[in-house]
């Protein structure tokens, strides 16, 4: 066995397009203050330690987080007890162009109070893509499993949503204690500053009747600076993390349907390293998935996202060896996370009976997605950073 | 076969979790209150390393590392429904340095190829001995521990998604931070069997062992972010084994380095 097997590699991401990994979380109104370009999330801790304030104000406090939160404005409050809220931040983010009302905020995966990204994001992302790059009869097996649901559903059986495709999955790769993906280990990254996150406003567009609408309460709305905004905290473009990425060889050759990929790639005979071969799945995956997105938003006129996806179309087109393009986090959608690009109306009609929480049309499904806007102007699509392996 | 103590190794060090760390408690039982997946702890409920998980990882690394993973080379530690589920490298070659450093289990053994194997005659006393590593609690700063879930460790949440319908399953486990030291502390015996003197060739074997690890990954969800540790801050003792017979005297390093990057043996 070569001695290099074992040395494990160094990845970087470069955030290309603002990218939000959810934690569990959302940051509460009462826990942040906005002020300038900037938010302040407090740290009550710190408050209450300075004890910088009467009994009254922790009681207007409890009845503002009790009742709540509806009309509740933290920043009066403190300004009430000329309390310097500056003095119990625990840290503050930039808003990058958000010009909707900040009413809760998706908080980023944090350890120990740090922004990073998880090892188990890139890897799921990275098997993913790596799943949709299967032969037409492995995914043959997942049509199978939905098919199997549906029945399940007709016949008034519990079908439960967040296990349909585990049958699938373990027929071609495997259980977990035998799956190929045992030998791709992927580290946490390194940790970001401060500087390197931002808060992000994203808008949903929404397809109605072959036509580009934009969700909001009050139904779907012809004018995206009336939609209803979420609020985010992100990574900016530009940034860069690093962490250590393992490929065993038989993350390649350890199991038959992995094996299939590579003779199905690989047509120049050439040996490949796993991290080439990696890289070579995850980039014909990105570029076909790219070049239907372009199409969908070019059919409902979105210029401005045809233009980003273009600008990432020539990013992946002078990609070395090591590189590739992923798309990553919260806010990616459907098509990104699973199988269903291959789907069509027949398997949308079973997984609307699969899956009945959700809204499905199966004429056109997902008809949805989250792009970003900045200074209240549609900018780009979440997620998309491009990693190296050196 | 004759087996005399010449000396012991005693490498003192640090090791750094660079990614959180989780070292799960080994049963699934929940206790009230309790976070599933939890990690392990001490009587004072402080996160430590069992320096049987050190001992364990490293010596599987080892395993692959010298080329000793061969159905013939391989007894079966679990066996479920007949067939074998856990084997671990064991033989009766007294020159095997996975066998000689983490030691061999008396009797006989199943083979993973078929037979039997009896290593009785091949047993000597193990020469390395793995102390728990404990929690270095300075090295969690107050900023940071402003930040936890838990008093010494947070809570990471882990989302499996479903390939067809796209929804999550989230499962939560509880880790040590990145960031996050232990005291670690390693025993390695120099023995001279049938007249042969060890040297240092186990302890320059160790050093493989503990590099394999820093390339690899200690504890639960591996491959997927967690278990990246360093070793920092390294100290190589030597008590020769005529030094128990005197009165106790200040023992100084043979050998110090900031990591093992650093180390050199000469
Ligand atoms: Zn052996």
């Amino acid at each position: 066995m070569a001695a290099d097997s074992f040395e494990s590699k160094t990845y970087e991401i470069e955030i290309l397009t603002p990218t939000i990994i959810g934690g569990q979380d959302k940051i509460q109104s009462f826990e942040f203050v906005r002020e300038g370009e900037y938010l302040y999330f407090l740290n009550f801790d710190k408050l209450f330690e300075k004890n910088l304030f009467k009994d009254s104000f922790i009681e207007e406090l409890s009845r503002g987080l009790s009742s709540g939160a509806r009309d509740f404005n933290i920043k009066d409050i403190l300004k009430k007890y000329s309390i310097d809220f500056k003095k119990a931040v625990k840290y503050r983010l930039r808003l990058e162009g958000v010009t909707s009302h900040c009413k809760e905020v998706v908080a980023f995966v944090k350890s120990a109070g740090r922004f990073y990204i998880p090892g188990s994001s890139l890897k799921g992302a990275m098997r993913s893509s790596i799943t949709k790059a299967l032969s037409k009869n492995l995914l043959q097996l997942y049509e199978n499993a939905l098919s199997n649901a549906y029945q399940k559903a007709l016949n008034k059986s519990r079908v439960d949503s967040k296990f349909v495709s585990r049958d699938a999955d373990e027929k071609i790769f495997g259980t977990p204690y035998e799956s190929p993906f045992k030998y791709l280990k992927v580290s946490d990254s390194s940790f970001a500053d401060q500087e390197s996150a931002g808060i992000f406003e994203i808008k949903v567009l929404n397809i109605c009747s072959n036509h580009a609408k934009w969700f909001s309460r009050n139904g779907n709305i012809d004018d995206p600076s009336q939609a209803t905004a979420i609020v985010a905290e992100g990574l900016k473009p530009g940034v860069k993390l690093y962490g250590t990425i393992k490929a065993e060889k038989d993350l390649i050759e350890g199991n038959s349907a992995v094996k299939g990929l590579k003779e199905k790639l690989l047509t120049s005979g050439a040996s490949s390293s796993p991290y080439e071969f990696v890289a070579q799945i995850l980039s014909s995956v990105a570029k076909d998935y790219i070049q239907k997105e372009i199409s969908f938003y070019s059919k409902y006129n979105q210029k401005q996202i045809v233009s980003e996806y273009q600008k990432l179309l020539s990013i992946l087109n002078s990609l070395d060896k090591n590189q590739f393009l992923l798309q990553i986090g919260f806010s990616t959608g459907y098509l990104s996370k699973t199988v269903g690009i291959f789907f069509n109306k027949n398997h949308f009609e079973k997984l609307s009976r699969v899956d009945t929480q959700s809204k499905i049309y199966p004429d056109i499904f997902p008809k949805s997605r989250r792009l970003l806007f900045k200074d209240g102007n549609i900018w780009t699509v979440p997620g998309w950073i491009k990693v190296t392996i050196r | 076969m004759d087996v005399i103590l010449k000396g012991k190794y005693i490498i003192k060090c640090k090791i750094k979790a660079v990614t959180g760390l989780h070292i799960g408690e080994g049963n699934n039982s929940l206790e009230i209150g309790g976070i599933d997946n939890a990690v392990v702890k001490d009587a004072e409920g402080k996160p430590y390393i069992p320096g049987s998980s050190l001992k364990g990882k490293m010596r599987s690394l080892m395993e692959f590392a010298e080329g000793k993973v061969r159905d013939n080379l391989l007894v079966v530690s679990v066996k479920r429904e007949g067939k074998p589920e856990i084997c671990i490298h064991m033989c009766d070659d007294l020159n095997c340095p996975v066998c000689g450093l983490f030691g061999r289990n008396h009797g006989s053994h199943d083979l993973k190829s078929g037979g039997k194997i009896d290593l009785t005659d091949a047993v000597i006393p193990t020469r390395l001995i793995v102390r728990d590593a404990k929690l270095i609690e300075s090295s969690i700063t107050d900023e940071m521990k402003e930040n936890l879930d838990l008093e010494w460790t947070e809570v990471k949440f882990e989302n499996n998604i479903d390939r067809i319908t796209s929804k999550a399953n989230p499962r939560q486990s509880e880790r040590v931070p990145a960031g996050v030291q232990f005291s670690a502390e390693f025993v390695i015996n120099r023995f001279e069997v049938n007249s042969k003197d060890d040297q240092k060739y186990y302890l320059e074997k160790f050093i493989k062992a503990m590099k394999l690890l820093e390339d690899d990954y200690l504890g639960g969800q591996g491959s997927r972010g967690n278990g990246k540790v360093r070793f920092v801050d390294i100290e190589i003792f030597y008590k020769d084994s005529s030094d128990y017979e005197k009165d106790s005297s200040e023992l100084q390093p043979i050998v110090t380095a900031k990591s093992l990057d650093d180390l050199k043996l000469s």
